[in-house]
C-alpha cells in the first residue's frame, strides 16, 4: 500500500519543527521514487506532510556504473540500490582537491549496504548523494525492513507536530 | 531506470506456480545445492522444493555447495527436456519438488551465511502485508491446514 503523500501546507520556515526534519529518514526506496519533492527541490514530503531532506536506505548494489573516467572523477561510480521496494541511484559527490575529504566508498555487484544521504532529483530522475555509505550483514537488511515498516506506519497517519 | 526490483520471493512459491512468475524479477534465498561450471547451472534449494540458476550473467566467481544465496534475476521459462534447461541434480532426497519449465536467470549473487531465515520469512510476509503485495497462494501457504500443489522430482 503506497503512502497517501500530501505536501506541507505550513510555511517553509516552520518545517523544522518535525524532528524528522532533521534526522536521516528511514524509508523504503519506492517510498523515496514517490516522495513528493517542494518547489525548491531540496526537500520532500512524504506521508501526512512530513518533510524530508536526508534518508536512510538498506538495500542490495545490483548495478556499479563507471560511466567515463571525467565522471568518475568527479561523482566517483554510481550505485544502483535495490531494496525489493525499487532502485535508486546512488552518486558520492567528492570535493575537489580537498586532501581532507573521506575516501569514496565504493561496493561491489551483490554487496548489502545501508546508504545514508541527501535525496535529490537531477535531470528528473531521482536520486541519493551518498553522505555514508557501509556494507552490513543480510540480518541488518531484515531488521531495517522491520524499522521501515515502523516508520511508514506513522508516517501515513501522524501529522507533523 | 531501466531496472526492475527484485521482489522478495520463496523457493516453494516459484515451484507451486512457476508460469505466475515468468518475466518478474525476483530475488531468492536458498542454500547451493550443486554447481556446473560447464552448463553454467545451479541448483538452490530451501528446505524440500528446488530452483535451477541460469549462471552465466554472474561472470567467474567461486561458488560454494552447502552455503546460503540470495539471488536476484528474472524468472525465465526453460527448456525442460534436458537441451538446455536445468538439469535435475543428484541426491536430491525422495520428496525434493522442482519446477523444472522455469529458471533463473541471476544477474546479481550475493553470499548470505548467517541470514536467519525464519525471521527473514516472517519479515518477508509482514513486508508484503504492509506494502499490499501479498499474493493469494502464499497467503494460502501461511494459513494451517493448506498445501499448494506442486510436481516432484522423479
Amino acid at each position: 500500500m503506497n503512502l497517501d503523500n500530501r505536501a506541507c501546507t505550513r510555511p517553509a520556515e516552520d518545517w523544522g519543527l518535525d524532528p524528522l526534519f532533521w534526522v536521516p529518514a528511514k524509508l523504503f526506496v519506492g517510498d523515496l521514487l514517490r516522495a513528493l519533492p517542494s518547489a525548491s527541490g531540496s526537500v520532500f514530503f512524504v506521508g501526512n506532510q512530513r518533510a524530508v531532506r536526508s534518508v536512510e536506505l538498506v538495500g542490495v548494489v545490483v548495478s556499479v556504473d563507471a560511466r567515463s573516467p571525467k565522471m568518475v572523477a568527479y561523482v566517483g561510480k554510481v550505485h544502483v540500490v535495490d531494496d525489493g521496494t525499487g532502485v535508486i541511484l546512488c552518486v558520492h559527490f567528492a570535493a575537489q582537491g580537498d586532501p581532507d575529504a573521506p575516501p569514496r566508498q565504493e561496493h561491489g555487484l551483490g554487496t548489502t549496504v545501508c546508504v545514508e544521504g541527501r535525496l535529490a532529483t537531477f535531470r528528473g530522475e531521482r536520486q541519493v548523494v551518498i553522505r555514508e555509505m557501509r556494507a552490513v550483514g543480510p540480518n541488518h537488511e531484515v531488521a531495517g525492513w522491520l524499522e521501515r515498516l515502523s516508520l511508514r506506519a506513522l508516517l501515513a497517519t501522524a501529522p507533523p507536530p | 531506470m531501466y531496472l526492475e526490483p527484485g521482489r522478495p520471493v520463496f523457493l516453494d512459491e516459484l515451484v507451486a506456480e512457476p508460469a505466475r512468475h515468468v518475466g518478474q524479477t525476483v530475488r531468492v534465498t536458498g542454500t547451493l545445492h550443486s554447481y556446473s561450471p560447464a552448463l553454467d547451472r545451479a541448483a538452490l534449494v530451501d528446505g524440500q522444493y528446488l530452483l535451477g540458476v541460469d549462471t552465466r550473467l554472474l561472470g567467474v566467481r567461486q561458488y560454494h555447495v552447502g552455503q546460503t544465496y540470495q539471488l536476484i534475476g528474472v524468472v525465465a521459462a526453460a527448456d525442460g527436456d534436458g537441451g538446455d534447461g536445468p538439469v535435475p541434480p543428484d541426491q536430491l532426497p525422495e520428496d525434493a519438488r522442482w519446477a523444472p519449465q522455469i529458471a533463473l536467470q541471476a544477474r546479481v549473487a550475493k553470499e548470505a551465511d548467517g541470514l536467519d531465515m525464519a525471521i527473514y520469512r516472517k519479515s518477508v510476509h509482514a513486508l508484503r502485508r504492509f506494502l499490499g503485495t501479498e499474493p493469494q497462494a502464499a497467503a494460502a501457504a501461511d494459513r494451517p491446514g493448506t498445501e499448494p500443489t506442486h510436481g516432484s522430482v522423479g
